[in-house]
């Protein structure tokens, strides 16, 4: 969690620095503490596993019969799944 | 009669020949008329620059209306030489298609850095060019880089939807997108932070190409391409990541502002210097 200290005292605005004001800071603060409020689908497919490291991980169970990959990578998407319940 | 008494007058006018001229006899300018030195008398190349008549500073000898050499003053600072159809003539430079409206540094650290009511009707489209964001220290694993557009002072938190595509340089990639995102139009993910950054760490640099920003007819919309060193909380190490994305203002409003600021946490600015530089393009 960020606290007011946390939060720098000012911004640049055309080029000049400008003292924000308390509530600012405050302002600033709650914003960095809110909850993501992205839809879950939007959370899990920002942090799922690549098209890439699927396609590869597919190839190596399915062709090469190598399933290391591809558990790992259902672990991963499962981990995602948890973290960002529907 | 000795030869070397015979006086001029008595001899008829006329009568000397150019034979009975000594081959050492001098000619004085006295001996020649005035304006009697024609074109045909001056061998080429032999007018030099110390025999012509003083020139003040800076002027420029061009033709007048009567076909004659005239001196053109010097023009007043940063006038370029032109044309008008007729004669030379100094006027402003229109430069190229591309004008300089606002330009940046940042050298402290901050919460945002806006650039406050730079963009306009005068131009339909603009290009931001923008180098070595970073997130500060706060953001110990890296933070994401956003751009927001607003009113002349970013009044209110618009929402922006977006795309953003990256690959990595270890082959990874992935993509993101937003229906509505009052932080703006997310330029990077997990850039790595200064000063605690990885060698090769520089910010994240890039350009945004902006469209119709200051028509409240029309939807801001925008398309950038990107380079950083991150995305280390998703795949363990930080490599170099390559964006693009686009978007657009989710209302249609006159969007002549527009910031700079992380998704947490400020932008650095005393270890590392930011720079942008927003253009203007003429339409004609």
């Amino acid at each position: 969690m960020y606290t007011i200290n946390d939060v720098g005292t000012h911004r640049q605005v055309n080029g000049k620095l400008v003292a924000l004001t308390e509530d600012e800071r405050a302002t600033l603060r709650d914003k960095w503490n809110a909850p993501d409020e992205r839809p879950y689908s939007e959370k899990r497919k920002a942090e799922y596993p690549s098209v890439d490291e699927l396609v590869v991980a597919l190839w190596e169970g399915v062709v090469e019969e190598r399933m290391a990959a591809v558990t790992k990578l259902e672990g991963k998407r499962q981990a995602v799944k948890t973290k960002y319940p529907k | 009669m000795a030869t070397t008494k015979i006086r001029s007058s008595s001899i008829e006018d006329g009568q000397v020949s150019n034979a009975d001229l000594s081959a050492t006899i001098g000619v004085t300018g006295g001996q020649i008329a005035d304006d009697a030195i024609t074109t045909a008398k001056i061998l080429d190349n032999n007018v030099t620059l110390a025999k012509m008549a003083g020139l003040a500073r800076g002027k420029i000898i061009v033709g007048d209306s009567s076909g004659d050499p005239s001196a053109l003053t010097l023009g007043a600072t940063n006038k370029v030489l032109k044309s008008d159809g007729s004669d030379a003539v100094w006027g402003d430079d229109a430069g190229g298609g591309m004008v300089l409206v606002d330009s940046g540094e940042l050298t402290s650290d901050v919460t945002e850095w806006q650039s406050l009511n730079t963009m306009s009707s005068t131009y339909r489209n603009y290009l931001l060019v923008y180098n070595s964001i970073a997130p500060d220290s706060s953001s110990g694993a890296g933070n994401h880089i956003y751009i927001r557009f607003g009113d002349a002072t970013i009044s209110t938190d618009n929402d922006h939807q977006w795309v953003l595509t990256y690959i990595l340089s270890d082959s990874n990639g992935g993509g993101q997108q937003s229906t509505g995102d009052t932080n703006g139009m997310k330029l990077g993910e997990h850039v790595q932070s200064e000063p605690d950054a990885n060698i090769g760490s520089n910010g994240i640099s890039g350009q945004i190409w902006i469209n119709n920003p200051a028509s409240a007819s029309y939807n801001t919309t925008f398309t950038h391409m990107s380079q950083w060193l991150g995305m280390d909380e998703d795949f363990g190490t930080d490599y170099s990541t390559f964006g693009r994305g686009g978007g657009q203002v989710s209302s249609k409003s006159a969007d002549v502002s527009f910031e700079f600021h992380c998704h947490t946490g400020g932008l650095e600015g005393t270890s590392i210097t930011s720079y942008y530089r927003l253009y203007g393009l003429k339409d004609s």
